[in-house]
């Protein structure tokens, strides 16, 4: 089920006639979006702005290897922005973080594609607990590995990924609220 | 090898979150990409576990300056450039014609410019119009895409959905009437209405206290079904459509009524 087939089925056609349209299409569709987590992972507005324009152009450079049937557009393109980032920040730094290089397009696979734009539910993702909010953070925006997550919040191993299952979960209810609208609204 | 294993104690084991994160090794992830292959179930609950990690990224989102979505468009036409060199490089013989080119190709484009001086102001007058129109058209893609979901949405309210089902005078007409008494906004989606004949236009009409009100007349241009806003009325117990001759009528001709529906 995929809440914006619409935007999928637009993308693909107009990247069937001009990739420089489909680009600036997701640029305007999901562009807001990438540049939020970027700034989270980057606080330097310069080096985040350089992230930006790095993965938006590794889009468009592999734009003709997206394919819907192994994940959602939002997921390709936040795989490829994300890891620009952690890379840009790494070369920046020599912070030592896990490379997510490897096996990039090979992880994804279809996500449910929820439209965020309910103020509301955004709230209901923000209420999370903070100690939640923190740990997906590091993990999933900023890339840290779990032994070193453990090793930051002095926490044992197991109990950091026990967390990060029971955050996967809270927000899996978030999410279910907006699937059963979306199923009740389909009725 | 299709390999079996118990999906409910592969979900519990907690390896799709960590593979959804990344932190999975490439041996576990070739495994999750077979099993997924095999097992419907593991890919719903992967994209419900992606679904959510979506949903986290997205409350992070915030404008993105134009001057950044210039800067990208920038970079995209510096690619191609650069691509264009590195395609030139290739074959050392075409390469030493083009340098026999360059002077002759220099000089044709300095006589060029020099003679097309009004010209070339004319094309940077199109450029721009292009551009205007490259990002109207990126804008509209995404208006219609907006529009599409608000369709989509508005079809599958069926507590705010009128049909309008096809009298005797034609029983296969097919119409529903979208009426939102919260945000005072009403629709009309014709799914099929017979071909209007010359001079002659349908008529909408909502029925209020037992009177017929006039909402407008419409075309149906190529047999195409027709989608759009019309206006509220409050306390609307009915909608009617009739063929009315072109322009409309005060009242509607009974006779020529085509669809009816109640609330």
């Amino acid at each position: 089920m995929a809440i914006q087939d619409n935007t999928l089925s637009r993308f693909l056609e107009l990247r069937s006639k001009d990739k420089d349209l489909a680009l600036k299409f997701l640029m305007e569709r999901y562009g807001d979006s990438m540049y939020g987590v970027v700034s989270r992972i980057i606080t330097d507005t310069n080096l985040a702005d350089d992230a930006i324009q790095e993965g938006f152009i590794k889009i468009w450079k592999n734009i003709s290897e997206f394919n819907p049937e192994r994940a959602s557009l939002f997921t390709w393109m936040f795989t490829i922005v994300k890891n620009t980032a952690i890379d840009l920040t790494r070369r920046e730094s020599n912070r030592k973080i896990q490379s997510l290089d490897s096996g990039v397009y090979d992880n994804m696979s279809n996500s449910v594609e929820a439209n965020i734009s309910d103020v509301g539910l955004m709230q209901k993702v923000k209420q999370l607990d903070p100690k939640y909010q923190e740990l997906i953070d590091l993990i999933y925006l900023k890339g840290y590995t779990q032994q070193e997550v453990a090793d930051l919040l002095d926490l044992p191993l197991g109990t950091v990924k026990t967390r990060i299952n029971t955050a996967i979960k809270m927000l899996r209810n978030v999410l279910a609220g907006i699937v059963i609208l979306f199923m009740l609204l389909l009725k | 090898m299709n390999r079996k294993i118990d999906i409910q104690e592969y979900i519990q084991s907690g390896i799709l979150e960590q593979y959804a994160l990344g932190l999975t090794t490439v041996e576990q992830n070739n495994e999750i990409v077979e099993l997924l292959k095999q097992y419907p179930e593991l890919q719903k609950e992967l994209n419900e576990i992606e679904g959510s990690l979506e949903l986290f990224a997205k409350q992070y989102a915030k404008p993105m300056p134009d001057y950044l979505k210039g800067r990208i468009l920038k970079g995209i036409e510096k690619e191609k450039a650069s691509s264009n060199e590195s395609k030139g490089n290739g074959n050392s013989f075409l390469n030493y014609l083009m340098y026999l080119a360059i002077p002759v190709l220099i000089f044709s484009v300095v006589y060029l410019w020099k003679a097309n001086k009004d010209n070339e102001s004319e094309l940077l007058i199109q450029k721009t119009n292009f551009q205007q129109l490259e990002s109207k058209f990126v804008q509209d893609s995404l208006a219609l895409v907006e529009c599409r979901e608000q369709v989509n949405e508005l079809r599958g309210r069926e507590q705010n959905r009128i049909l309008l089902k096809g009298t005797p005078k034609s029983p296969q007409s097919f119409a529903a009437v979208y009426y939102d008494t919260i945000a005072k906004r009403s629709y009309l989606d014709v799914m099929n209405l017979p071909p209007v004949p010359p001079q002659k236009q349908y008529q909408l009409w909502a029925i209020v206290s037992g009177k017929p009100v006039d909402l407008g007349v419409f075309d149906i241009i190529n047999d195409k079904k027709v989608f759009k806003e019309i206006k509220f009325v409050g306390q609307a117990q009915a909608f009617a459509i009739t063929l009315e001759p072109y322009g409309g009528q005060a009242s509607p001709s009974m006779d020529q009524m085509y669809v009816i529906g109640g609330i």
